[in-house]
């Protein structure tokens, strides 16, 4: 049984790799399930519906030009269609025990941004966080 | 890879500097992507939507130097405040986010441990920029004509399906008299300046003491010009020096 450090996660949006400005990644994976529960059921019954992806991050506000900060609110701000986004949980892969997700940009397909919020404490760091909602397949390769 | 510390951020609502009053901001950009699954898609579908974007202060609450209560109670019922956030602070160089904004909420919360707050949303009213303060400098008028250039920034360059903003804030640091004061940000093909194109005109002012606030725009130039820098002349009998903020950004049109 592996058990893995997250602590070399890789993570790019449109080309652009921030993992060295973020400290967190989710990956929500949900399918919405309907239920098809009959009378005759002794148990609730459900049936699986399309699958979506999104992702949460956050980390270190970098504003220097071509990083994250630039990147995420340009997509945004120019409303450019979606872009690929390429998250590598353990930054090894693709490989055989090592997935690489990859939603990539093409037509419908691809990561649109759908928030992007900026953190200024007086007493700490500039941060963000962002969500970035996968719009049609989101792929798992492993070479 | 660069990471910053928020202490020293700046806030700025048209020409007043209240950086010394707020302590906390969070900037939210938002689109709503809508969900466009059809029966033969594998996946959920979505495409993008309108994008929105507010700004949250907290600040302490001041009546003087500056007034920020009442500056902020005026601004309730104003509109299309220009609110400028650099998180780096207000040096030359760095980047922010410059927005027109209206005031959404602004309480005011007073706790018998704390001091009292004045905290206020602002609610984006049109396309924010990404901004950059490509001059934050001084100028000191001597009764001619003084021509100072700022330093050039290759920004990129802009397609006629965009609009250039500059923003201009001037402030009054001392002397006697009056001036004229003219400033625009030129572009140029490469930083050697030889022969810049007017690519913002702000026109020209006169000015004695406190601060002037000016905005402009222009239709993104579609050519191979992507250094940009200020020029600023001054003329008149005056003695003045004033300190010039100036951020350069660009919308969608």
């Amino acid at each position: 049984m592996a058990r893995t450090h997250g602590k070399d996660s890789n993570f790019s949006f449109n080309s652009v790799a921030i993992e060295d400005e973020l400290s967190s990644i989710t990956m929500n994976a949900t399918v919405a399930e309907s239920e098809i529960t009959a009378f005759s059921d002794t148990y609730q019954n459900f049936i699986a519906g399309k699958k979506g992806v999104s992702f949460d991050v956050s980390g270190s506000l970098d504003m220097a030009a071509s990083q994250g900060d630039a990147t995420i609110f340009d997509h945004i701000h120019t409303t450019s269609g979606p872009k690929t986004l390429v998250y590598d949980p353990d930054g090894a892969g693709p490989d055989t025990n090592s997935p690489e997700y990859t939603c990539t940009s093409s037509g419908l397909t691809g990561a649109i941004c759908s928030s992007y919020t900026i953190n200024l404490p007086v007493g700490g760091a500039a941060t963000y966080s962002a969500t970035f909602q996968c719009s049609g397949s989101t792929t798992r390769a492993v070479s | 890879m660069a990471r910053i510390t928020a202490k020293s951020a700046g806030l700025l609502v048209d020409e007043f500097d209240f950086s010394g009053v707020s302590n906390s901001m969070d900037l939210s950009f938002a689109e709503t992507p809508a969900e466009v699954t059809a029966f033969a898609d594998s996946d959920l579908t979505f495409i993008q939507g309108k994008p929105t974007f507010t700004f949250n202060v907290n600040g302490l609450w001041s009546t003087a130097s500056p007034n920020y209560d009442g500056e902020m109670f005026t601004d309730l019922t104003a509109t299309n405040r220009r609110v400028g956030i650099y998180p780096g602070g207000l040096d030359e160089g760095n980047f922010g986010y410059e927005g027109v904004t209206n005031i959404s909420s602004s309480p005011r919360v007073s706790t018998i441990g704390d001091a009292i707050a004045c905290n206020v949303t602002w609610q984006g009213a049109s396309a924010p920029i990404r901004s950059r303060i490509i001059e934050a400098n001084t100028i000191t008028c001597n009764g001619s004509t003084v021509v100072v250039n700022g330093t050039g920034y290759n920004l990129g360059t802009f397609a006629t399906t965009t609009t250039i903003v500059g923003v201009w804030r001037m402030v009054e640091m001392g002397g006697s008299g009056s001036n004229t004061i003219a400033l625009e940000i030129q572009s140029e093909n490469n930083d050697t300046w030889g022969s810049p194109t007017t690519a913002i005109n702000f026109g020209t002012i006169t000015h004695s003491t406190g601060v002037s606030f000016l905005t402009a725009t222009a239709t993104g130039q579609a050519g191979v010009e992507s250094w940009f820098r200020v020029q600023i002349q001054s003329s008149g009998s005056g003695s003045r020096t004033f300190k010039n903020y100036v951020s350069f950004g660009y919308y969608v049109t």
